[in-house]
């Protein structure tokens, strides 16, 4: 297990490495002097100069690289070319708030799904299960602003139950927070449900046709028992793999859900700092969206490997 | 051909022309595929000639503007006084251009690195596995703002933005199936008779795992769509006054606030979502028919 | 005109007059004005309550209350409010360029002088002010008693400071007070008194002082660039305590304001990126004001009876620059009348505004200036347009590419216009891009002295424009030819007229009524003959509140002054 652990962290490593890269390489395909991006057209070329030096930006580009990444693994940030201030006061927020998003929208679609899936499973073929599968290729067909749209102009203007914007006003509880956040893990819970809850129909029906399934019924184990106990702990296991890789979707990948409830989540940071032109902004915030991607990418590995003991004891993959 | 090695009824040449009359027959008697292939294929056909068959023009600026549906108007006008349901069916064009246009780009780039990836193995197959998680990592809608900003946003952008981006999905299903056939003996065999790797990849290889190649590719397209309207919706799509349905919703949603004008974006927004389903259930068809 | 109303004008005239105030009088007597423009044009010259009522009488006008506004009591409630879009780059006044930073910043700052709606000029920081006899040198008193949030009590050595800024190079400001003056020309007078000496005599530039040139916020004379959003140091009613790049700001009341006590506790601004957003927000009760919105962007709050919209007639507008120096048919000037006179302008302010914009005669003469008014209006001619067509050779048309910004209604605008100008067999191809896209880029400098950046290059362009309570600097920056004194960088058409430059600075110095009429009425006919920029409309600058704001005035230019807002 702990050799296990170990390859898989020294991959997550490897990977950031390469994330790191390719982002970097990105940002320097953003065209434009920097300094005069900032300083504007009225500034002399030798302010122009002074600026690009002061920022090291007129260095070769490895040296930039090592000189960021060095800085960013001591945890020094740098600061936004933008806004001229420290990136990670601008960063940190932003994260939490869409790590707040995320877990609200997993609490919601997560439950909801497995348990559709399950059902549809059990109720193979059955009106039960085109009513499931139906609603969820549907949800999952519409695009996510159209389903935001709908859910402000139901919940938040016609019936006014419920915050259009979703930052919640500052100093408010634990509560009002997750009632501005419910309307955007609504959207996302439409989004989702399809999707989880065909892998969970999927991984269920397999272990209901598996053999271990047909023994524990054979032996005359009560029905609810061995779903409980056979059924639904192997359904999961390709559902959590699912769910894993949404992560990197639900960290970051939010920016159209973001704009829409005017959510102050990483996703809209980077996409400002992207058609701003903000370099270090965008290179520390993606590389950031990584790491929280990866770490959980390796608990849901872990998980997996709990579950499932052929997965242990063989080592990585 | 050896007669020393046993041949299973793998030999693709022989096998193939049957097999896929068979598949072709089950395809057509799947609902799911029948009922998806009938949606795609209107929309197809819409992007052929839907500034054809428009009973307005698709551009045309109007002084009725926001006029609700009628017989004239069928899905209203915009606040341009654009006729909507023009602009629904000329609107199929450009998004039925870019993600099949993104979409094969990613299946012929990916399907070259999974060969690669899959039958190599070693340092090649580490690395572009590590380039993979790597731009997993990564938002997609993220990088691909990044890269459409940086490059300019025109079409192409968006076809080699989305293309490239999902070119590492597909490598990765592509190996995950070469991996399962280069255990086969087909390929020892061909490896034996001295056959080169590019010609046991591309002729021995590919015909058998063009299967869940087309699952990639309907699921990718499904995908494209999605990634495109995203885009568009943000801005970065084609250039008005281009019908498109993602960007007619977002120069429209605001409208609906008010709780009228709701014409002006309910029926692009029921485009996309059956062309998505369309082609979700096309792929759903395809993959219980091969999966049989 | 009685008696005693002829004796308080002699007195005036003989005893505080300058040659300016002179031949303001002269005007007024001769019926010149309306009551708006009178009150305008007093305003400028700095004159006196008492000497207005004078004047107003002497013209048959009924007296004004002015300035005189009620006040609601202060009260614990704070205004949310929405800001759209949000500031780009830090909050610094000195380089202030952008919508949202303008107004995050003018909230807490204020101005020598405040241009009302009216356009008239209201004292701010400065009391009163005064010309030399030709207009060269302008003398402002500043209000005694006035405290920075600092504590510390601001003084002429704050003023020179910031305006000696303002004048220098790196200053955003430079585009309106460029050409008139430089760093040196800044002068304390005494510790309340302080002079501008400008290159030139310039008839209006009190203006130049007002919050029109919003990077003229006063700071204190050991202000530190960066440091505008962490500590609060300006003289404002509210105060700024906490600010977040991109997504908002608080402030709080200033105890210590000169004003008084500002009815609002505190101000909570949200930053929006989507007017939809900020839209629900408002419909939804989350916001209580928008500073600016839009019919074509913000449909949904027009009509609404939850909804108070806040109208601001001005000279926002938008300019279709066609470049007069490259190898293609813009280059006709037959060609560029041909495309302006394709435009049916009442039926796009229809379209775009429902009416809400004044229409625009190609030239930034808005109604509102009340200049130039009695040459005709440009009106949709397409048989005439054919004729300049084919008279410049392109009978058939031809193609050319229009470049622009997503900003409020201009792709509207743009699918427009090339809808229109199909009419003449002009093939156009759209390319808008985002605001950062089409602004990036250096600005001054190579290939012709502006710079690569799009709105100053492209072929042909549409570019959005505030409003100024002057023309000034529409003739100076976007018209002129491109000097060292910093006339023409923003001369997007790279559009050159000697006989036009010269008109601008005898415009500029008149004293009178018709003699500023007569340049404008020359200026308005060269520009009609060579239409280097299509002025379609000016519209009207409109923010929304719900029904609880009382006391908000929308400001042509976008400032959000809510010293006299309160919530009911």
């Amino acid at each position: 297990m702990a050799r296990f652990l170990l390859k898989r962290f020294a991959l997550a490593i490897i990977t950031l490495f390469m994330v790191s890269v390719i982002v970097f390489m990105v940002a320097q395909l953003l065209p434009g002097n920097i300094g005069r991006n900032v300083l504007g057209g009225f500034a002399t070329q030798q302010s122009v100069n002074e600026y690009n030096h002061a920022l090291g930006v007129d260095r070769p580009v490895y040296v930039q690289y090592a000189s960021w990444i060095s800085k960013f693994v001591q945890g020094n940030l740098g600061s936004s070319l933008e806004y001229k201030v420290p990136l990670w006061p601008l960063l940190r927020p932003s994260l939490v708030n869409s790590l707040e998003l995320a877990a609200v929208a997993f609490v919601l679609v997560v439950p909801l799904s497995i348990l559709g899936g399950v059902l549809a499973a059990l109720r193979r073929g059955r009106v039960a299960d085109r009513v499931i599968t139906l609603t969820g290729l549907s949800l999952t067909a519409v695009p996510e602003f159209v389903s935001a749209i709908i859910l402000i102009l139901v919940f938040g203007l016609l019936f006014k139950v419920l915050p259009v914007n979703a930052n919640a006003p500052p100093g408010s509880g634990f509560f009002t927070h997750i009632r501005y956040l419910l309307l955007p893990a609504m959207a996302l819970t439409m989004v989702l449900f399809g999707y989880i809850a065909r892998m969970a129909r999927a991984g269920t029906i397999e272990a209901l046709d598996a053999d271990y399934t047909r023994t524990a019924f054979l032996k005359g184990i009560p029905t609810r028992t061995v779903i409980w106990r056979h059924v639904l702990r192997n359904s999961l296991l390709p559902t959590i793999a699912v769910i894993a890789t949404q992560m990197g979707y639900l960290i970051g990948g939010l920016v159209v859900i973001e704009k829409v409830f005017n959510y102050n989540g990483i996703g809209q940071r980077i996409y400002t700092a992207a058609s701003n032109k903000d370099f270090t902004m965008l290179e520390s915030g993606v590389l950031v969206i990584a790491i929280v991607y990866l770490t959980a990418m390796l608990i849901a590995d872990i998980l997996y490997s709990v579950l499932n003991p052929r997965i242990r004891h063989a080592g990585a993959q | 051909m050896s007669s020393a090695i046993v041949l299973p009824d793998v030999v693709p040449t022989r096998v193939r022309p049957h097999a896929r009359r068979e598949t072709l027959r089950l395809l057509l008697r799947s609902k799911t595929f029948v009922v998806g292939s009938a949606i795609f294929s209107w929309w197809v056909f819409c992007a052929f000639f839907g500034f054809a068959i428009a009973p307005h023009d698709p551009t045309g600026i109007t002084p009725s503007t926001l006029v609700g549906p009628s017989w004239h108007h069928l899905f209203g006008t915009d606040t341009l006084g654009e006729d909507v349901f023009s602009r629904v069916l000329a609107g199929a064009r450009s998004i039925l251009t870019i993600a099949p246009l993104a979409t094969a780009l990613a299946i012929v780039a990916g399907t070259t690195l999974g060969l690669l990836t899959g039958y190599m193995r070693g340092a090649v197959d580490d690395i572009v596995s590590r380039m993979t998680e790597a731009l997993l990592a990564i938002p997609l809608i993220v990088l691909a703002i990044t890269i459409v900003v940086a490059i300019g946003h025109s079409t192409a952008a968006i076809v080699i933005v989305v293309g490239v981006l999902f070119t590492p999905l597909v490598a990765r299903t592509v190996r995950a199936a070469v991996l399962a056939e280069r255990e086969l003996d087909y390929v020892p065999a061909a490896r034996l008779r001295g056959e080169r790797a590019p010609y046991i990849m591309f002729v021995e290889i590919l015909p058998n795992v063009t299967g869940p190649i087309i699952v990639e590719a309907t699921v990718r397209l499904g995908y494209a769509v999605f990634t495109i309207a995203g885009l568009s919706f943000l801005g970065l799509g084609v250039q008005p006054p281009t019908p498109d349905w993602a960007a007619d919703i977002s120069n429209n949603y605001n409208l609906l606030e008010s709780g009228t004008y709701w014409w002006t974006v309910l029926f692009g927004a029921l485009a996309i979502a059956s062309l998505v389903i369309a082609i979700n259930l096309i792929a759903d068809g395809i993959t219980q028919v091969l999966e049989r | 005109m009685d008696r005693e109303t002829r004796r308080q004008l002699e007195r005036y005239r003989q005893d505080e007059a300058g040659p300016f105030e002179s031949t303001f009088i002269d005007d007024v007597i001769a019926g010149e004005f309306d009551r708006r423009e009178l009150l305008r044009r007093a305003s400028i010259l700095g004159l006196s309550v008492p000497m207005v009522g004078i004047l107003l009488r002497a013209a048959g006008e009924p007296a004004a209350a002015f300035g005189a506004t009620a006040r609601a009591a202060a009260s614990s409630s704070r205004l949310r409010l929405a800001i759209i879009p949000p500031p780009t780059g830090a909050i610094e006044p000195l380089t202030f360029e952008d919508q949202g930073g303008l107004e995050t910043g003018g909230i807490c700052g204020e101005f020598l002088t405040r241009a009302t709606p009216s356009k008239t000029l209201l004292p701010e920081l400065a009391v009163s002010w005064k010309p030399n006899a030709n207009a060269t040198v302008w003398t402002f008193k500043l209000r005694p008693n006035v405290k920075f949030h600092t504590g510390q009590a601001m003084t002429s050595a704050d003023v020179v400071a910031t305006w000696k800024a303002l004048a220098s190079p790196g200053s955003q400001a430079l585009s309106a007070i460029g050409s008139y003056l430089a760093p040196a020309g800044v002068v304390a007078v005494d510790d309340l008194t302080v002079a501008f000496h400008l290159n030139s005599s310039v008839s209006n530039f009190p203006y130049l002082t007002s919050s029109d040139t919003y990077q003229a916020i006063i700071l204190p004379a050991n202000y530190k660039m960066g440091t505008f959003t962490s500590t609060p140091q300006t003289t404002g009613a509210f105060m700024i305590t906490a600010y977040n790049p991109g997504v908002g700001a608080t402030y709080q009341r200033f105890p210590g304001w000169w004003g008084g006590t500002a009815p609002l506790a505190g101000v909570d601004v949200t930053y929006y990126s989507a007017a939809a957003a900020a839209d629900a927000a408002l419909l939804g009760g989350q916001v209580d004001l928008i500073g600016q919105i839009q019919l074509a962007t913000d449909r949904s709050l027009f009509n609404n009876s939850n909804v108070q919209i806040f109208k601001a007639r001005g000279a926002t507008h938008r300019e279709m620059c066609m470049r007069v120096d490259v190898n293609n048919p813009l280059h006709d000037y037959r060609v560029r009348q041909a495309i302006a006179l394709t435009l049916d302008r009442p039926a796009i302010i229809k379209q775009l505004f429902n009416n809400l914009a004044d229409i625009g005669n190609d030239s930034p003469f808005a109604p509102v200036y009340g200049l130039a008014r009695s040459v005709p209006q440009r009106k949709k001619n397409i048989p005439k347009a054919k004729q300049l067509m084919a008279a410049a050779g392109h009978a058939k048309g031809f193609a050319i590419t229009l470049t622009t910004e997503t900003t409020g209604e201009i792709p509207e605008l743009a699918q427009i216009v090339k809808q229109s100008v199909k009419a003449i067999g002009i093939n156009m191809t759209l390319a808008i891009e985002s605001a950062t896209a089409y602004f990036a880029g250096t600005s001054t400098g190579p290939p012709k002295g502006w710079g690569n950046t799009p709105w100053l290059n492209a072929d042909l362009n549409i570019t959005d424009w505030g409003s100024r309570p002057v023309p000034n600097v529409f003739l100076v920056a976007a018209l002129s030819t491109l000097s060292k004194s910093g006339a023409g960088v923003w001369n997007a058409a790279h559009y050159s007229n000697p006989k036009f430059n010269s008109d601008v600075k005898s415009f500029l110095a008149a004293a009178s009524f018709k003699d500023q009429n007569k340049y404008a009425i020359a200026m308005q006919q060269l520009l009609l003959h060579d239409t280097p920029v299509v002025f379609p409309y000016f519209y009207y600058y409109l923010a929304a509140g719900s029904k609880s704001v009382k006391g908000y005035v929308a400001d042509p230019l976008g400032q959000i002054y809510l010293s006299k807002t309160s919530l009911a």
